[in-house]
């Protein structure tokens, strides 16, 4: 959140550990033009977004925040996993990414570009290379068009296609890349299946060759075999195509199954984020451990730790001081949890695994 | 999912629904001679993906199914025929033997309604208590299903998924069930909220030897939930038996297929390129002669486009597979 408050003595001891590969370059700059593997492609710095909001017709807007400050980075080929339950804040945070939704404060960094200081003329350039794939492929396609012009749609709009047969040639190849059978392109949404839809969602992304796709739960609405093939289809064409992803799902399961790196958002932050097998073998947040812990097992296994109060939520009009996750928190200690906000702190120096805990589980 | 489950109380035998499809009305069937039973303190779980004919069969089984939709066989509970009542009979059993849990527990609430009132009126309905009474029982209804006593008189846009979902549960005890029929209880709910209410129904089930009849595509959620499960593809059981059984050694590829293709916890640590997850080819077989699943089987072989197999290998554990697999390996 960004209310005014001091930071505590020992704060700049935990200070956020700047994130590894940045070179942002200063607004206006000039783009650098080589990426090396270890420069980060996508930089967001201290995302923050709030809406106002009417909590009563008859009552004065307040601030709803949505977005807390988040900061994380993105290599080139990269899959970030953001995993989070509803309304805590992820879908904003792929929105305000790519600029969908207009951020409050913070800044995004991408390949060099900085997202917030651009016109929406050279924004626009930008766009073709990064591209969303959204939840619902009920809703996401224009009902009125073939699956020729959806998938087209950016062809289009970005000149990318020399002629009506080149279009057509290029929407039928990619068609054929995401598993749709050529026939289709001349069917309308309706008469396809849900993973046919996502399918044709994922084609349009793709279509205009971005270097960043933002997914936002692509496999939820689908049945699990269907997630299954899109899911593998997705880290396919990533290798191919040399994606860098950021994965947003409430599935756990599915994120950590594609993601080289896990974030968890809790309250509108980051609370936890490193290596996918790390973050899944020592979760170290109490609120990642709950998230896992709470998962139905398939072997049947039951529970060992006690289930969290699931109404112990803050509210995102009145963000608590100190930590959001106090009062549902197993480690809480009062007098500095509920007073002290922590930040994202690596859990051992250079292991990468940050943090955002006084009292961080151990193994 | 301890205790020994008692009598049966819910039997379905050679279940069959017709329902009339656009443009032309034709009837479609879309569940196809479903056979299973629930005992008395026993969860019972049908598991399938869309399509499967899981809600339909839920839907006759309460005769709420849509117009114009038939439906043929036996359905009893605790011995009397459903099918043989009258329209107000079953409405007493609606609500009252049979209580019921919704996927969207927001769309069965009135948001008119304080959160006591829905209990308060499903309590009225069904035992016809006088006001005080029918206060009384609805506030013991909500301390059971551990709804928060400040929360009573919030309204439904108030309350979290996760409290909706025990409002409607209380709501579906108020007449004291001997069944409670939950349809995808937690598909909408957030990871931790669904295990509360995996742990509420498991409790309720145990502590009123409650018979649970449990609609999911959720494998996991069965797995934990569940004594037996009841498998179902294109409207047909294709396997049912013990849960733990049929998850650790299933019999029909389809069984299997289902299980492989949820990614396990934990394959994240493997380094790229990952191991894939198992894929079911697509494939409709819906109008096939033969077995249901065999265009999408990888094991299927001539003799399956001839005739639908019969459920075999019983008692306990059966599968409608020509070609079972054996424990562990493949057909």
């Amino acid at each position: 959140m960004t209310s005014g408050r001091k930071p505590a003595e020992g704060d700049e001891a935990r200070q956020e550990v700047a994130e590894e590969p940045t070179p942002p370059t200063r607004s206006g700059e000039k783009p650098k033009a080589p990426r090396d593997a270890n420069q980060a492609l996508v930089y967001v710095q201290k995302l923050t977004k709030a809406y106002a909001v009417r909590p009563g017709l008859f009552r004065a807007p307040e601030l709803l925040h949505a977005l807390g400050g988040v900061s994380f980075y993105l290599r080139p080929r990269e899959t970030l996993g953001i995993v989070g339950e509803s309304g805590c804040g992820k879908s904003t945070l792929g929105r305000c990414i790519l600029r969908l939704v207009e951020p409050t404060l913070g800044r995004v960094i991408f390949d060099g570009h900085d997202l917030m200081a651009l016109s929406r003329g050279e924004l626009r350039k930008l766009r073709r290379r990064m591209q969303i794939v959204l939840q619902n492929p009920y809703t996401s396609l224009a009902p009125h068009l073939t699956v020729e012009d959806i998938v087209a749609e950016g062809l289009d709009v970005f000149g990318l296609a020399a002629s009506r047969h080149d279009r057509h040639e290029q929407v039928v190849g990619w068609c054929h890349r995401v598993g749709l059978a050529e026939d289709l392109v001349a069917r309308y949404p309706h008469e396809l299946s849900g993973g046919q839809r996502q399918r044709v969602a994922i084609a349009r992304a793709l279509a205009v060759r971005p270097d960043f796709l933002v997914l936002d739960e692509p496999t939820s609405a689908l049945d699990v075999s269907v997630q299954a093939q899109i899911v593998n289809l997705l880290q396919d064409l990533q290798a191919e195509l040399g994606l860098t992803q950021l994965f947003i799902s409430h599935d756990l399961r599915v994120v950590q199954h594609v993601s080289d790196r896990l974030g968890v958002m809790y309250f509108g932050k980051l609370v936890e984020l490193g290596r996918t097998d790390a973050v899944v073998r020592t979760p170290r947040h109490p609120y990642t451990r709950a998230l896992f812990e709470a998962l139905p097992s398939l072997e049947g296994k039951r529970r060992t730790l006690p289930l969290l109060d699931e109404a112990a939520n803050p509210s995102p009009l009145a963000p608590p001081g100190g930590c959001a996750f106090f009062k549902r928190c197993p480690n809480a200690e009062p007098g500095l949890c509920d007073i002290d906000e922590p930040t994202l702190t690596e859990t051992e120096p250079g292991s990468r695994h940050r943090v955002a805990c006084w009292h961080p589980c151990e193994d | 999912m301890t205790g020994r489950p008692g009598d049966d109380l819910l039997e379905v035998a050679d279940l069959t629904v017709e329902v009339p499809t656009p443009p032309l009305g034709d009837l479609a069937t879309v569940v196809d001679g479903v056979t299973f039973t629930v005992r008395r303190g026993e969860a019972v779980a049908l598991l399938g993906e869309s399509g499967a004919g899981k809600s339909m069969t839920t839907l006759a089984l309460l005769r709420l199914l849509p117009e114009g939709a038939r439906s043929r066989g036996r359905i009893a509970l605790g011995g009397t025929d459903l099918a043989a009542l009258d329209e107000r009979s079953m409405q007493r059993v609606r609500g009252g033997r049979i209580g019921l849990v919704f996927q969207e527990p927001g769309a069965a609430l009135d948001p008119m309604y304080s959160a006591l009132w829905h209990v308060v009126d499903a309590v009225k309905l069904a035992r016809s208590l006088g006001g005080r009474e029918a206060r009384e029982a609805a506030r013991a209804m909500l301390a059971r299903v551990g709804f928060p006593t400040d929360r009573h008189d919030a309204y439904p846009h108030e309350l979290s998924g996760g409290m909706k979902q025990r409002l409607m549960i209380a709501v579906a005890l108020a007449g004291e069930p001997e069944l409670l029929v939950a349809d995808e209880p937690t598909t909408a709910l957030d990871v931790i909220a669904a295990a509360h209410v995996r742990a509420l129904l498991d409790d309720l089930r145990r502590q009123r030897d409650l018979a649970l009849l449990v609609i999911s595509h959720d494998v996991a959620m069965v797995a934990e939930l569940a004594h037996r499960v009841v498998v179902m593809y294109a409207g047909q059981v294709v396997e049912q038996g013990p849960t733990r059984e049929v998850l650790d050694a299933p019999r029909h590829p389809y069984t299997r297929a289902l299980l492989d293709c949820l990614p396990s916890l934990g394959a994240g640590a493997e380094p790229r390129p990952r191991r894939r997850l198992a894929v079911i080819p697509q494939g409709d077989g819906s109008a096939a002669a033969g077995c249901r699943f065999a265009p999408r089987c990888a094991g299927s072989r001539a003799a399956c486009h001839d005739a639908v197999p019969p459920l075999a290998g019983g008692p306990e554990h059966e599968a409608r597979c020509l070609f079972p697999l054996e424990p562990g390996g493949s057909p």
